[in-house]
């Protein structure tokens, strides 16, 4: 697979894959950018172009995951990537996933016991998710970008920095991503297709897509983020 | 499982001919890296079987991130030399072979887990996994659904792994969910909804 380069043009790039359209709005880059490379871009946003670039990269072709160069870059600009990702979770996808299954059971034909199940399902799953994300935002980042300062030198250590270790901090992914899994492959195998069928799909689609975004978002907090922070946690605390 | 080759030559000619050599193959995708492109920026790929042609006096430097990429998938080393090259470890293309024997070898290279990846011949739960999925739907831990069934957990924890494999359901939500769509719990008299 071709891999953007800083020499791009950011039209290319939405031309080759569209889905990477939320992850550049979440660096704040919008649409209209005539024939302006990557490079341009960044620049007049005072975005740092190999970030980006390895963002966008790694979005695009899940096999390529340059993890040397990412946990290369600052504690502050990783954290701050999640935490839009998060936004945009919450206050964009959650609340689509959700109109879709509404419109889904709305147009239900016949039984809907089996749909109301479904909806139970995914009613827990989120609020999983959602303590998830508010967890990582008022504990762990915080934690990690103070964690960050001290070892700059930036403030002085405290005991909340001292007692608090990201080893708490469990591996919660893996059922976060399962439970999604499950959700599509219950609809896809088991359920009787007592709906809709484009209602049904735009569920689906739905769900494919926050399935792929959080794959690639727990990838850069458990192989990016974590292992950074173990080592300043290391040099910091020992 | 997916099927990559990696092909990590530090010449142009050599990696743009290879991979037209070994051409299209069924749901395989071939990865041309060459320096100073970074073998290590592929950290991303899981799941798969991988045939990476590499030059045999650059594998030392890669040791570790083979080991790492296979701790998720199955990894075969192909190293790449001139004719006569030392052949006697493991599988090696060389510069004098035909096209017709180093797409043999690929194919045999890749098909190593053949065995393993196709799925098992019966997807239908036995009677005693669908006992223990009845229990694990109703919120039963391993240790009580081993003392009704009379079984070791031990022999409960693989009848579970068994009902995930088959089902493709990996959750005791999901598998509640699964439970209650094919009637294999009573839900009479109260909100099924209320067991998930
Ligand atoms: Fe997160
Ligand atoms: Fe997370």
């Amino acid at each position: 697979m071709k891999h953007f380069k800083p020499t791009t043009r950011m039209s290319d790039i939405i031309h080759t894959n569209y889905l990477l359209l939320p992850v550049i709005n979440r660096f704040g880059v919008r649409l209209g950018f005539g024939d302006k490379t990557v490079e341009e871009v960044c620049r007049e946003k005072k975005l740092n172009a190999g970030f980006f670039l390895a963002i966008l990269n790694a979005y695009h072709d899940p096999d390529y995951f340059p993890e040397k160069e990412l946990q290369g870059f600052s504690t502050h600009l990783i954290i701050d990537y999640l935490k839009k990702t998060h936004d945009y979770y919450r206050e964009y996808v959650i609340p689509k996933v959700e109109s879709d299954l509404e419109n889904l059971m709305g147009d239900c034909q016949g039984n809907c016991r089996n749909l109301r199940l479904i909806r139970s399902f995914y009613d827990k799953y989120k609020v999983e998710l959602l303590n998830h994300l508010n967890e990582e935002d008022t504990r762990v980042f915080p934690y990690m970008t103070d964690l960050q300062r001290v070892y700059d030198k930036e403030i002085p250590m405290a005991d909340k920095v001292r007692n608090f270790s990201i080893r708490n901090f469990e591996e919660e992914h893996t059922d976060i991503d399962n439970k999604l899994f499950d959700l599509k492959n219950i609809i896809i195998k088991y359920l009787e297709p007592q709906y809709v069928d484009n209602m049904c799909n735009a569920f689906l689609y739905a769900i494919f897509q926050l399935e792929q975004d959080l794959i690639d978002h727990a990838r850069i907090e458990d192989k990016i983020l974590v292992p950074k922070i173990m080592l300043i946690e290391k040099a910091v605390k020992s | 499982m997916k099927r990559k080759i990696i092909i990590m030559l530090d010449s142009d000619i050599l990696s743009r001919g290879l991979s037209s050599i070994i051409g299209n193959l069924p749901e395989t995708e071939i990865i041309c890296v060459a320096p100073p492109e970074e073998l290590e920026q592929y950290a991303g790929i899981t799941r798969s079987v991988i045939a990476l042609v590499i030059r045999p006096e650059q594998l030392a430097r890669y040791t570790s991130f083979v080991h790492r990429l296979g701790q998720t998938n199955t990894v075969q080393v192909i190293t790449f030399g001139l004719p006569g090259a030392d052949r006697t470890k493991g599988q090696s293309i060389t510069l004098d072979m035909d096209g017709e024997s180093i797409r043999q070898l690929i194919l045999k290279v890749l098909n190593v887990d053949k065995n393993e990846i196709e799925p098992p011949p019966s997807m239908q739960l036995s009677e005693r996994e669908t006992e223990v999925l009845r229990l694990v739907a109703r919120g039963y831990a391993n240790k009580e659904i081993a003392a009704r069934l009379f079984i070791s957990v031990h022999t409960v924890i693989s009848h579970r792994k068994n009902i995930t494999e088959k089902l493709g359901i990996k959750s005791i939500s999901g598998l509640t969910v699964y439970a209650i769509l094919n009637k294999l719990i009573d839900t009479s008299g109260q909100n099924p909804e209320t067991l998930i």
